[in-house]
């Protein structure tokens, strides 16, 4: 695992945090918990906007004007990017990638538009995946709405179009803080050439072990370990051999 | 005054607020003018080669930045702006770069996956003349890569500060008098990449 990411969910403003990207408690101030994150040396920050498809989208990309002012690590925005000009936007905003699902799903010459103007380390390939039977169906909305398309295939056809990275978000896992969907992460890890990120399920630095020991990961996005200050990003970083602590160097 | 290069491509927001950050004066230009009263020059950029060129060429911006980097005001690329400094890339077709430093850029030559995302850690090239600039007080820190494309270390003579990738020495930072340029992202490196663009500002004074 090489890279420590946090992850935070936002609505109307306010960072949240559901379970299965469901209902919601709210966590406090998105550039507080920004600026925390990256005080602690996180290595990239990834901004979900969870509403976005019912509101308006601008809140977020303000925000990011304003994190990105005090902090310089990656920011990744997700949520919400339609088209080109939602790209456009949050790169001025200071944004570095953006991670699209819906948007792909409906349209998915899209990846080949955005690759191909901002490269395809500018799109991450977000994806919601859900068991069924024995593999996992892609879902859209916050995983609210399924799609009929197998998890394993979409995540080929991503990067065959173009994306850069894939975000795996487990939507079982997601929230309840027992662990990841290993399965899962393995079985993109293994259909792809490109990097792959897990999301979903951490809830004790033993969860991050188990998916290491499993996959041979480039990312984890973490949301309840660090929202819920169960775990700062050295303590996460030291239970994952890969990743290195920029203050007290490789482990 | 530095001047951020503004040729329509990737995050220079990103650029801007560190240069801010670290107390610079930082403006977005491609005023020709502008460029020329700067006292250093960065030229960010994410994206393909190719587009990148061609926009540098669309803004006629070829030939003022050759022409101020040989005249000897610091100018530091970042990213794609690091390769376009280059002769020549690779990536989808040969394309010609500005040509201040003479390697060239290739589809780094790794057994695992691209692009590169991710820290890694630049240190000192071994047969670097002297100690690069860039990096003092950074030997050996962090900093972060976002690439598939790179110069490779072979021996390439103005290779200051290089990092691994899967086995491979990947050039991470090329200086040639006042030319410099940086594979991985300063702006996007924490500390230690504020701590580098101090560095260089401190060149353009």
């Amino acid at each position: 695992m090489q890279r420590l990411i946090a992850r935070l969910d936002i609505k109307n403003g306010i960072v949240i945090k559901g379970i299965h990207l469901e209902g919601q408690r709210r966590i406090g101030d998105p550039i507080e918990l920004v600026r925390k994150y990256y005080a602690q040396t996180v290595d990239e920050i990834l901004l979900m906007d969870s509403v976005a498809s019912l509101y308006g989208r601008s809140n977020l990309f303000h925000m990011i004007s304003e994190a990105c002012k005090t902090v310089f690590v990656p920011i990744t925005m997700g949520g919400g990017i339609r088209a080109i000009e939602d790209v456009e936007q949050a790169l001025a905003a200071g944004a570095d990638k953006v991670a699209v699902n819906s948007a792909l799903v409906k349209n998915p010459e899209l990846a080949e538009q955005i690759a191909s103007i901002y490269g395809s380390q500018c799109l991450v390939g977000s994806i919601e995946a859900k068991r069924r039977g024995i593999g996992w169906e892609a879902y859209v909305s916050n995983g609210r709405e399924p799609t009929g398309r197998d998890v394993v295939e979409w995540a080929k056809e991503l990067e065959q179009r173009g994306a850069g990275e894939l975000l795996v978000t487990s939507v079982d896992q997601e929230g309840t803080q027992r662990g990841f969907d290993v399965e899962l992460c393995a079985a993109v890890e293994a259909a792809v050439r490109i990097p792959v990120v897990a999301s979903g399920g951490a809830g004790k630095l033993e969860h991050l072990q188990q998916l290491d020991a499993r996959t041979q990961l480039q990312g984890v996005a973490i949301a309840s370990l660090l929202h819920y200050n169960k775990a700062t990003v050295a303590q996460l970083k030291s239970a994952l051999p890969d990743t290195i602590d920029r203050q007290g160097g490789a482990r | 005054m530095i001047a951020v290069i503004d040729y329509g491509i990737g995050n220079v927001r990103s650029v801007l607020n560190a240069l801010e950050y670290i107390g610079a004066q930082a403006v977005l230009t491609r005023d020709p003018g502008e460029l020329s009263r700067a006292d250093g020059l960065v030229l960010p950029g994410v994206g393909a080669f190719g587009e990148g060129m061609r926009r540098l060429d669309m803004h006629n911006l070829r030939e003022p930045l050759n022409s101020l980097a040989r005249a000897g005001k610091p100018l530091l690329g970042i990213c794609l702006g690091f390769q376009m400094l280059m002769r020549s890339s690779a990536e989808h077709g040969l394309h010609e770069g500005l040509g201040l430093i003479d390697h060239e850029v290739v589809r780094l030559p790794v057994d695992a996956r691209l692009p590169h995302i991710g820290w890694s850690r630049v240190s000192t090239a071994g047969d670097a003349p002297t100690p690069p600039k860039l990096l003092a007080g950074l030997d050996s820190e962090l900093f972060y890569f976002v690439h598939s494309y790179g110069v490779v270390k072979s021996s390439a003579p103005l290779v200051a500060g290089i990092a691994a990738y899967a086995g491979c020495e990947i050039a991470a930072l090329v200086e040639d008098d006042n030319v410099f340029g940086t594979q991985f992202h300063p702006e996007k490196s924490g500390e230690a990449g504020l701590q580098m663009l101090r560095n260089f500002r401190s060149l353009c004074l």
